[in-house]
């Protein structure tokens, strides 16, 4: 029994953490709608700061709680650059351009991170006057869990305290419902905005600082947190502080709890806590419902008509070219062109439900991922020819799609995009984990294609043949009544339900042939590179594929292949350099800045701007 | 008091106004009439700084307000009722009022809570209650209070008959003359040629973003052309 | 037989009665409107009745079918169209596109994955922008349209799949003058033709008087009066709870002062 209680504290103490992290997240959200990808990144950085702050101060209790609320304060003053630099000038912009930009300080700050502290993971000093370890009804409790605890408590007493009681917490929501007319009547929103992106940094901060005593400080805290609190947020309810506590509590203690029967069950359980969550009380459990009719203002773009005879005619002499092309170039060339076909059609299944659905994937990697692993092994382990593995692997595909798809278009807009990479999170974790089946980190190696297609240029044409085939399927789809249907909800959710169509359905099954062409591009990717690892189906490379639709423009048709082109060519260039990451972040940060529709969209505008091209009808 | 001189305003490429210009002398009040679309919000919102003028000049008591933001606009003594009512339904009716508040001024006459809840009995009683609980008639009454506590000058009222009821309708047209007679100036845009009559002195009418008409109200009322063109009731 | 009879419907929001022993009829052809101060209970009568809430207590039978429990979608595959009070179209189609996604929908085939979309069910479409003087405008995007324009679509999207039952909120909410005249003159011709009966909720007293056949009249969720424009309007307590003393519309539709 006690040593029960024992667990129950320690359960405790890690909801306390992940809730003010969460809390943080939650807070921006609810007043600038922006999803802050980077509060997992702040999160990291208030450890590392701590860290050097707390060992570079003299010892003794003072210096160490300094040092950490100096931390916190830090990140803060951070968030605060973030704020002014980047998320001002993307207020306004769709929630994607958000999202993205903000992945783009992930990456920027985590080479930030490795520039100052290097590549080795941090182990802070404990906690002076709570280094110990009380006894609790027999059992022993380390004395700083219970700090944190009470700070967690603190916390939540005082958010609610000056969102309930305060004048300024009261302009908080009074912003979270209505910012512009918030503006209207007088109050400054900007420095409203400023103040609560700074709160809402300090809490991740503190989090991250906490952590000091319990854990080593490493690389992966950020993204390694920014899924777990995706979930709490999820499941307590976007913006609501109560919610965000509670939901820390719920996963927490089922960690605490599932840890005892086996490791990956925890994982499981946090799969089944959202899901019941959300098919009961689909915005959180304190959360409540958008405004339905808020998405229809939606800036309605092209993608509307089938390309013209011209247009059909050039792609067709870009297909002519790509056949000729083993003829003329170095292998080397190949193989690279060969990686493109392949993103191109990931690209391409992603922009079916984005672009023509307006439903942010944040997770669509798990299905290139579960693709590329179920070829993998079925070739592996039960000895399938290659074709038949190709072939097979995008059903493995379409099978999580279907389950993870069912709760995704349930959800929309950001809620949904945190769900889709929450439960990308936990493919990967269970691929991680299950070491025996998957070789965990290492991944599967030894995926080679048949003899018969082993030759650079035959692996090249079969690439072409069933990519080409993929995405002009893809297209077909989009123009065709089911395309239609989807795009019309994407326009009106109303007025489809109203006419007889059943949205979520047709989000349903969009989304599982998103998936099923994911896995194909998965399956086919497992071969060309001969080995298949976690890095498949990790949240970069879900990113990744984001990346290349909004290179090339959401609402274009060949966007996903000239996006899928540009970023292969960037990342062979990029990946010279140390710090590759922070010049991506960068590129990121300036396209969601700088141009927001792509290349192929620019490129139109700006020939339509000229009158080189008509503007449609 | 409030002055319009050649303001264009574009969304994307349309262009919404085209040379609109106005004027609305102090303690006046006016009314923007015209079909939906004509391009009556866009006027307020224009002035209010709440979208991007792509051309033209805005001045406020003699100052140009015109690259201002919308909070300065506010603080230099306009307020604005939008269309739609857009209160802080999170909010209580009292929250609601105090995030509005601005110090007192010396040209504008000053609102306090119980000023405002005399005007607005049904407001006083329901002070402490969540602002969603109340009645559309009861919420449009709050944003029209909610804009007083700023102290403004003038104001700008979107639509305030629009989906109301014809009771409704007439308290507001009551509680307009009231802030009329207070001194306030007042630029209203409405579709209810009945209601505007009601509470305006001088009318201007917009259609397809540009001024087609600009004189005293009760020229309007009996101007068969003029309907004929523009209002058609 | 009636098209529509609502019996005895009630429903309650966290114990704020919102309806309160509904009762009314519908005849083929009639236009019967729905009129009452904000909070009244139009939105719940027409969400009970459309399928977007599930009243606690009553039926809603239309052509001797009960809607109550069904689904919105299910209810409109009955054949019951609706318009929206804030004009719901597809921005990014043309407005025969619009009108090709209810035919689309009507024929079940929304989730045909080869055929184009844009070539199916085409003149069917045209024919019925004609009905509402849209067929010039047919292939402009819904996202350049003018707001009138766009409420004449949206009714031909109501009347693709030949509903015997319209459901219309507000429907010139946000309108012109002459243009509600207009579309409510339209939509009585529309009606009258092929006998659809309608119901709807409208705010403006002058398209009410000019064009309802019948009108209820809702406070606090019970209907306090029923019966012809003219006996409505003649109704002290209607003119009390709702019409006030007549100075916000058309002269000749004030109440008579007897």
């Amino acid at each position: 029994m006690s040593f029960y209680f024992a667990q129950f504290l320690t359960g405790l103490a890690s909801a306390s953490s992940l809730f003010l992290v969460a809390s943080g997240l939650s807070i921006i959200f609810g007043v600038t709608r922006v999803v802050n990808f980077a509060h997992g990144s702040f999160y990291m950085l208030g450890a590392f700061i701590a860290y050097s702050l707390v060992t570079s101060l003299p010892p003794g209790p003072f210096w160490f709680w300094g040092g950490v609320i100096l931390a916190a304060l830090t990140v803060g003053v951070v968030g605060v650059i973030m704020e002014i630099l980047v998320l001002r000038r993307i207020y306004q912009a769709p929630e994607l351009f958000q999202l993205v930009a903000t992945f783009g300080v992930v990456l920027l700050l985590k080479d930030v991170a490795l520039w100052t502290w290097g590549p080795e993971d941090k182990l802070g000093p404990r906690a002076p006057g709570f280094d110990g370890a009380i006894d609790i009804f027999g059992s022993r409790v380390p004395e700083y869990d219970l700090v944190v605890i009470v700070v967690g408590f603190v916390v939540l007493a005082g958010l609610w305290l000056l969102f309930s009681r305060t004048r300024w917490g009261a302009l908080v929501r009074a912003a979270t419902e209505d910012r512009e007319m918030l503006g209207a009547l007088g109050i400054n929103q900007a420095l409203l905005f400023t103040g609560v992106f700074f709160l809402g940094s300090v809490l991740a901060g503190l989090g991250g600082a906490m952590q000091l005593p319990r854990a080593s400080v490493s690389h992966h805290m950020d993204l390694a947190i920014i899924a777990t609190v995706f979930v709490v947020v999820v499941v307590g309810g976007m913006g609501s502080i109560v919610g965000a506590f509670l939901a820390s509590v719920i996963i927490s203690e089922l960690n605490a709890f599932g840890i005892l029967i086996f490791p990956q069950i925890t994982l499981v359980l946090m799969f089944l806590v959202m899901a019941v969550v959300l098919v009961i009380r689909p915005w959180g459990i304190l959360g409540r419902p958008e405004d339905e009719t808020a998405g229809e203002e939606y800036e309605h773009q092209s993608l509307s008509w089938l390309p013209s005879r011209a247009a059909r005619l050039a792609m067709a002499g870009v297909v002519g070219v790509l056949l000729l092309l083993p003829f003329v170039v170095q292998e080397f060339y190949l193989v690279l062109m060969t990686e493109v076909f392949i993103l191109a059609l990931f690209a391409a299944s992603l922009h079916f439900i984005m672009g023509n659905g307006g439903m942010i994937s944040f997770g669509h990697a798990a299905y290139f991922g579960l693709g590329a692993y179920g070829g993998a092994t079925l070739l592996l382990y039960g000895d399938t020819p290659m074709l038949l593995a190709i072939a097979l692997a995008p059903f493995v595909a379409a099978l999580g799609a279907a389950v993870f798809g069912w709760f995704c278009v349930r959800l929309s807009g950001v809620y949904m995009a945190m769900l889709s990479l929450a439960f990308a999170q936990i493919v990967w974790s269970i691929v991680f984990q299950s070491s025996g089946i998957t070789g965990g980190e290492d991944g599967l190696v030894g995926v080679w294609p048949a003899e018969w297609a082993s030759e650079r240029q035959v692996f090249y044409y079969l690439t072409l043949a069933v990519t080409l085939g993929g995405i002009l399927a893809l297209w077909r789809m989009l123009f065709s009544p089911f395309g239609y249907s989807l795009r019309a909800g994407r326009d009106s959710p109303r007025r489809v339900e109203a006419i007889g169509i059943g949205f979520r359905t047709h989000k349903w099954l969009a989304f599982v042939i998103a998936g099923t062409f994911a896995g194909l591009a998965g399956g086919l990717y497992g071969f060309a590179k001969g080995i298949v690892t976690p890095t498949t189906l990790d949240i970069p490379r879900s990113i990744d594929a984001l990346m290349m639709v909004l290179l090339g423009g959401v609402q274009t048709l060949v966007g996903p292949l000239v996006g899928a082109f540009a970023f292969v060519v960037l990342e062979d260039r990029l990946l010279a350099f140390q710090y590759w990451r922070a010049i991506f972040g960068l590129i990121i940060i300036g396209i969601c800045i700088a141009m927001p529709e792509g290349i192929v969209g620019s490129t139109r505008s700006f020939l339509t701007r000229r009158g080189l091209v008509s503007s449609g009808r | 008091m409030l002055e319009v001189r050649g303001l264009h305003t574009h969304y994307g490429r349309a262009e919404i106004l085209s040379d609109v210009s106005l004027a609305v002398g102090r303690g006046e009040v006016a009314a923007l009439l015209g079909r939906n679309g004509a391009g009556k919000s866009t006027t307020l919102k224009s002035i209010m700084g709440l979208v991007r003028v792509s051309k033209g000049e805005i001045l406020f008591a003699g100052q140009s307000i015109r690259h201002r933001r919308p909070f300065e606009i506010c603080r230099s003594g306009l307020g604005y009722v939008p269309e739609d009512r857009r209160i802080f339904t999170d909010l209580t009716v009292e929250e609601n009022l105090d995030v509005a508040r601005q110090p007192p001024r010396a040209d504008a006459p000053t609102w306090t809570l119980e000023r405002i809840f005399e005007l607005f009995p049904n407001l006083a009683e329901r002070r402490g209650s969540s602002a969603r609980a109340m009645s559309g008639g009861e919420q449009q009454m709050l944003t029209v209070a909610r804009t007083l506590m700023g102290n403004p000058r003038a104001i700008l009222l979107d639509e305030p008959s629009e989906g109301l009821a014809p009771v409704i309708v007439e308290q507001m047209a009551r509680t307009l003359q009231e802030l009329k007679s207070a001194g306030v100036t007042v630029l209203l845009s409405e579709q209810n040629l009945h209601f505007a009559g009601l509470i305006a002195t001088q009318a201007i009418i917009i259609e397809k973003g540009r001024i087609r008409y600009a004189g005293a109200m009760e020229a309007i009322a009996k101007d068969e052309a003029l309907h004929a063109a523009y209002l058609t009731v | 037989m009636s098209e529509l009879t609502v019996s005895r419907l009630s429903k309650s929001f966290g114990g704020v009665r919102a309806l309160n022993d509904v009762s009314f009829r519908l005849e083929p052809g009639e236009l019967l409107a729905m009129i009452g101060p904000n909070g009244a209970g139009k939105s719940t009568c027409f969400n009970c009745i459309n399928g977007q809430l599930r009243p606690d207590h009553g039926s809603v039978q239309f052509v001797g079918r009960d809607l109550v429990g069904l689904a919105p979608r299910a209810i409109w595959r009955l054949g019951v169209g609706r318009t929206f009070q804030i004009t719901a179209t597809f921005g990014s189609m043309t407005v025969a596109e619009n009108v090709q996604m209810a035919l689309i929908s009507h024929h079940r085939r929304s989730r045909a994955l080869w055929p184009l979309a844009t070539r199916l069910y085409r003149d069917e479409a045209l024919g019925l922008l004609e009905s509402v003087s849209m067929r010039d405008q047919a292939e402009r995007r819904c996202n350049v349209l003018a707001y009138g324009d766009l409420k004449r679509v949206e009714l031909a999207v109501a009347l693709a799949h030949d509903p015997r039952l319209l459901l219309m909120d507000e429907p010139t909410a946000g309108m012109a003058p002459k243009e509600r005249i207009e579309l409510m003159g339209l939509t009585a011709q529309i009606v009258g033709d092929k006998n659809i009966a309608v119901l709807f909720t409208e705010h403006d007293m002058d398209v009410v008087f000019a064009n309802a056949s019948r009108i209820i009249v809702l406070n606090r969720g019970e209907i306090v009066a029923e019966g012809t424009p003219a006996a409505v309007r003649a109704n002290p307590l209607v003119q009390e709870v709702y019409l006030g003393a007549g100075s916000t519309y058309k002269p000749e539709a004030r109440p008579a002062h007897a």
